[in-house]
C-alpha cells in the first residue's frame, strides 16, 4: 500500500514537471495542427463574429489544384530549392574541405567563413538589396570593371529572369552553417583510414571520393534535407526584398510568401490553411522520397 | 487535485494574458495604436502630449502596431483575442472592410452627440469614414495624392522651358522621352519619367481618375443595397494602362524599373539623386526632399491629364481613427478622437508636425498654406478632388488585383481590356461573397435583438 501511494505520488510529481511541455506541446502545436486542418475545409474570414467558420468541404483544395497563383508560386520555390540546396551545400563543403588542411591561421579562417551566417537574417537582406542595385551596387560595378557589355549586365531582382538566381546567390553567402557540420565531420574521419589508403597509392582525389565523402554521409544528407525545408519554407528574405509583393512580376512570389498575402492581405484564412496542408504534404513527399533515394549511398559508421 | 490546479493556474496565464488588470487608475488610460517609427512617431508623440496637457483626467498608452495598408496583424489578432486597443488609426481605404467585418465600433451616436457632422471635414475623407449611413472612425489626415515635380537643371538641359510643365499626358510623354537619357554603352543614366512609380495599384488609380475614369459605382442612396459596382474596366482605365503598356514598351520597364529599386529608403530615391526628372510626391515626402537634397531646383504642379480628362485632380487618401470591437467606447476615448481630428490646436499640429494635411476642413492650418509655394499646390488639389480609392469590403483585394494585372500589362504585354476586365470580374465575385456573410451576420444579430 505504502509503495503504491509513494509511486503514485512521483508519477503526479512527473507529470506535473512534465505539465509546461504537454501544454505547450498541445496548445501550441497539436492543437494549431488540428485547428488548421478544421480551418482548411472552412470558408474563414477574421473578425466574422457569428458565422465565423463555413464548412466548404473540400473545395479549397479543389480550387487549389486549379489556382495558377499557387502552381507559380510553387514553380518558384522548387527553382529556388533545386539551385539553392545543392549549391549551397556543395559550397559548404569546398570550405569545409579546404578549412579542414592543416596550415597557419586556420582558426582565423574558419571564423571568417562562418561569420556571414551569424549576421542577422534583416541585416543580410538589406545588405544584398545594395549590392545587387543593378545601376550602382557592387555586385554589377564588378561586372562592368571586367569588361561585361551594359547589354548583358544582369538586372537581379528587377529582372524576373534574374530574380531568383540573385536570391539564390544571397543564399549561398550563408552557407558558413552547414560548412561548420562538414568540417566537424571530417574531422570525425579517423586518420588511419587516409594513412592506409595512402600506402595502397590512392590520390587525394580518391580519399575524398572513396573515404571522406562517404564517411561524412549523414551528415550532408541531414544538412540536404533541413536544407530543403528550409527552402520549401523560404519568406523572409522575399518579404523584406520586395515588400511582400514578390515582384517583379511575381517572379519571387515564394509559395509561403503567397500563403502568407493569402491569409493576411486576402483575409482567406480557410483557404491559406489548404496551402499549408497542401506544402506540408509536398514537404514530406520530398523528405521520404529524398531519404528513399539516397540510403543506399548513406553510410552510418555503426 | 494538485494537477488540475497547476493546469489551470497555467491555462488562466495563457487565456488571461492580454486583461488588462482590475486596478482603477486615478487617471482614465486611454490605448492607442499607431503605424510609425521615428519622425513621425516622435511627432504624434508631441501631439499626444498636448492632448494630456489640457485634459488631466486621461492618459494616453500609445504602442506600435504595424499597418501596410493591406494587413495590421496585430491589431487583427487583438481584436480575434478580445484584448484591442482602445483607439487604433485605420488608413480610409480599409474603413469599408474593417466596418463590414465587424472589427470597428459604430460610433455614430458619439458623433452626433458632439454636434460633429461630415461638413467638417473634406467630403471625400468624410465618405472614407462612414459605411452603409454608419460612422465607423473620425478622418484625421488627406493626403492629396499627388503633386507633380519637376528637375528645372534637367529641363534646361534638355532645350525646355524650366518654369512650364507637362500639362497633357501628349507633352509629357514628349517630354520623358526628351529627358531620358542613356551612356554611349547604353547604360541608363536618367530616366524621365515613370507612370507607374506608385506601384501597380496607386498608379492605376491616380492616373485612372486623371484620365476621367472611376473604379466602382456605390449602390444608391436608399436603394437598402450594401453592394455596388466593380468597374475598373471603364475604357477610360483601359485607355490609360495602355498608356502605361506604351512607356513600358519604349523605355523597357525592366530598365526603368530598376531605377526604384531601394526606393524604400528615401534618400535612395531617384529623384533625390537627380537620376530621375519628373516624379510625383506624397504631401508627406517634400520635408524628406528638402532634408536630403536641398539643392535640387524643382517646380510643382497638379499631374497632367488627357483633353477629355480631369484637371487638377488627384484621390484623397489619409488616416483616421477609430474604435476597435471589443474596446472601450466610451467619452473618454471618444474625447481623444474628436480631439486630434476636429481640434484646431491638434490639426495645426498634425500639418505642422507630420506635413499632412488635416481632414478637418474648418482647420485654421488651412489659412497658412497659401504662403507656402509646395502646400498651395496640394492645397488646390485637395480642394478640387473628390476621388478617394474605393469604399468597398474589397478595396484591399482590388488593390493587390491591380497591381497584379499592371505586371502582367507591363511585363507580359497582355492585352488591358482583357486584364481589367478579369480583375473586374474577379473583384465583383469576391465583393458580392463578403457582403453575403456581412447579411448574415446582420440578420443573426437582429435576431439576437428581437430575442431580447
Amino acid at each position: 500500500m505504502k509503495r503504491m501511494s509513494g509511486s503514485k505520488n512521483r508519477w503526479g510529481v512527473g507529470v506535473a514537471f512534465c505539465l509546461p511541455m504537454i501544454v505547450g506541446l498541445g496548445g501550441l502545436t497539436i492543437y494549431p495542427i488540428l485547428a488548421s486542418f478544421w480551418y482548411s475545409v472552412t470558408d474563414y474570414a477574421p473578425f466574422d463574429k457569428t458565422n465565423e467558420r463555413v464548412f466548404v468541404g473540400l473545395a479549397n483544395y479543389q480550387e487549389l489544384l486549379s489556382d495558377p497563383r499557387a502552381w507559380l508560386s510553387l514553380w518558384n520555390t522548387a527553382y529556388f530549392a533545386i539551385f539553392a540546396v545543392p549549391l549551397g551545400m556543395f559550397a559548404g563543403l569546398l570550405l569545409a574541405l579546404l578549412l579542414n588542411l592543416k596550415i597557419k591561421g586556420m582558426a582565423f579562417y574558419r571564423t571568417m567563413f562562418f561569420l556571414p551566417s551569424i549576421v542577422p537574417l534583416i541585416a543580410t537582406v538589406v545588405l544584398w538589396g545594395q549590392l545587387l542595385q543593378p545601376h550602382r551596387g557592387l555586385l554589377n560595378e564588378f561586372l562592368r570593371l571586367v569588361g561585361i557589355s551594359e547589354r548583358f549586365i544582369p538586372l537581379w531582382l528587377s529582372d524576373e529572369f534574374w530574380a531568383k538566381p540573385a536570391l539564390v546567390i544571397m543564399s549561398v553567402w550563408g552557407c558558413g552553417g552547414g560548412m561548420v557540420l562538414y568540417l566537424a565531420a571530417l574531422q570525425d574521419v579517423p586518420q588511419e583510414l587516409y594513412e592506409s589508403a595512402a600506402l595502397d597509392g590512392a590520390s587525394a582525389w580518391d580519399r575524398l571520393w572513396h573515404i571522406s565523402l562517404p564517411m561524412i554521409s549523414p551528415v550532408l544528407l541531414f544538412t540536404g534535407v533541413m536544407g530543403l525545408i528550409g527552402t520549401m519554407q523560404y519568406f523572409a528574405q522575399a518579404w523584406v526584398l520586395t515588400g511582400g509583393t514578390g515582384s517583379p512580376n511575381d517572379a519571387t512570389l515564394f509559395y509561403a510568401l503567397n500563403l502568407f498575402n493569402t491569409a493576411f492581405v486576402e483575409h482567406r484564412l480557410g483557404y491559406a490553411s489548404a496551402m499549408a496542408w497542401l506544402m506540408f504534404v509536398i514537404i514530406l513527399g520530398a523528405t521520404v522520397g529524398l531519404m528513399k533515394m539516397t540510403s543506399r549511398y548513406v553510410y552510418y559508421h555503426s | 487535485m494538485r494537477i488540475p490546479i497547476i493546469g489551470i493556474m497555467l491555462l488562466a496565464a495563457v487565456v488571461g494574458g492580454c486583461k488588462k488588470s482590475d486596478r482603477a487608475p486615478a487617471k482614465t488610460v486611454v490605448t492607442f495604436w499607431q503605424p510609425w517609427g521615428s519622425d513621425l512617431k516622435t511627432a504624434l508623440e508631441q501631439i499626444v502630449a498636448e492632448f494630456e496637457r489640457t485634459h488631466p483626467d486621461i492618459t494616453i498608452e500609445m504602442s506600435f502596431a504595424a499597418n501596410n495598408l493591406t494587413s495590421n496583424q496585430k491589431l487583427f489578432l487583438a481584436i480575434a483575442g478580445g484584448c484591442a486597443p482602445d483607439v487604433t488609426l485605420v488608413d480610409g481605404q480599409q474603413l469599408a472592410e474593417w466596418a463590414a467585418r465587424g472589427a470597428l465600433t459604430d460610433i455614430t451616436d458619439y458623433v452626433k452627440e458632439a454636434g460633429i457632422t461630415g461638413d467638417d471635414f473634406w467630403l471625400p475623407r468624410w465618405k472614407e469614414s462612414t459605411f452603409a449611413g454608419r460612422v465607423y472612425a473620425m478622418p484625421w489626415g488627406a493626403d492629396p495624392n499627388f503633386a507633380m515635380l519637376w528637375n528645372k537643371k534637367m529641363f534646361r538641359e534638355a532645350r525646355l522651358d524650366p518654369d512650364r510643365p507637362p500639362r497633357t499626358i501628349e507633352e509629357l510623354d514628349q517630354y520623358a522621352k526628351k529627358l531620358t537619357k542613356f551612356d554611349e554603352h547604353g547604360k541608363l543614366l536618367r530616366v524621365g519619367f515613370i507612370p507607374w512609380d506608385w506601384d501597380g495599384d496607386n498608379s492605376t488609380f491616380t492616373w485612372g481618375y486623371a484620365f476621367g475614369g472611376d473604379f466602382y459605382q456605390e449602390p444608391k442612396e436608399g436603394s437598402g443595397k450594401l453592394v455596388g459596382r466593380v468597374t475598373a474596366n471603364d475604357p477610360r482605365i483601359v485607355k490609360m494602362m495602355q498608356w502605361m503598356q506604351t512607356h513600358a514598351k519604349m523605355f523597357d520597364v525592366r530598365l526603368t524599373s530598376a531605377f526604384q529599386s531601394n526606393k524604400r529608403a528615401f534618400a535612395n530615391n531617384p529623384f533625390i539623386q537627380e537620376e530621375m526628372a519628373i516624379r510625383l510626391f506624397h504631401v508627406s515626402e517634400i520635408t524628406w526632399l528638402h532634408r536630403y537634397a536641398p539643392t535640387i531646383e524643382y517646380g510643382i504642379a497638379p499631374i497632367p491629364a488627357p483633353p477629355d480628362g480631369e484637371y487638377p485632380t488627384g484621390w484623397i487618401g489619409g488616416w483616421s481613427m477609430g474604435i476597435p470591437r471589443g474596446a472601450n467606447a466610451n467619452k473618454q476615448t471618444f474625447e481623444f478622437i474628436r480631439w486630434m481630428c476636429a481640434s484646431p490646436t491638434a490639426t495645426v499640429m498634425l500639418g505642422k508636425l507630420m506635413n499632412q494635411m488635416p481632414a478637418y476642413r474648418k482647420s485654421p492650418y488651412f489659412e497658412t498654406v497659401k504662403d507656402d509655394k509646395d502646400m498651395a499646390v496640394f492645397y488646390e488639389i485637395l480642394r478640387n478632388s473628390k476621388h478617394v480609392r474605393t469604399l468597398m469590403p474589397v478595396q484591399g483585394y482590388l488593390m493587390e488585383l491591380l497591381k497584379r494585372g499592371a505586371n502582367s500589362v507591363l511585363y507580359d504585354g497582355a492585352d488591358a481590356k482583357h486584364v481589367l476586365d478579369e480583375v473586374t470580374s474577379k473583384a465583383q465575385e469576391r465583393l458580392e461573397h463578403v457582403m453575403a456573410r456581412v447579411e448574415v451576420r446582420r440578420k443573426a444579430v437582429e435576431r439576437g435583438r428581437e430575442g431580447r
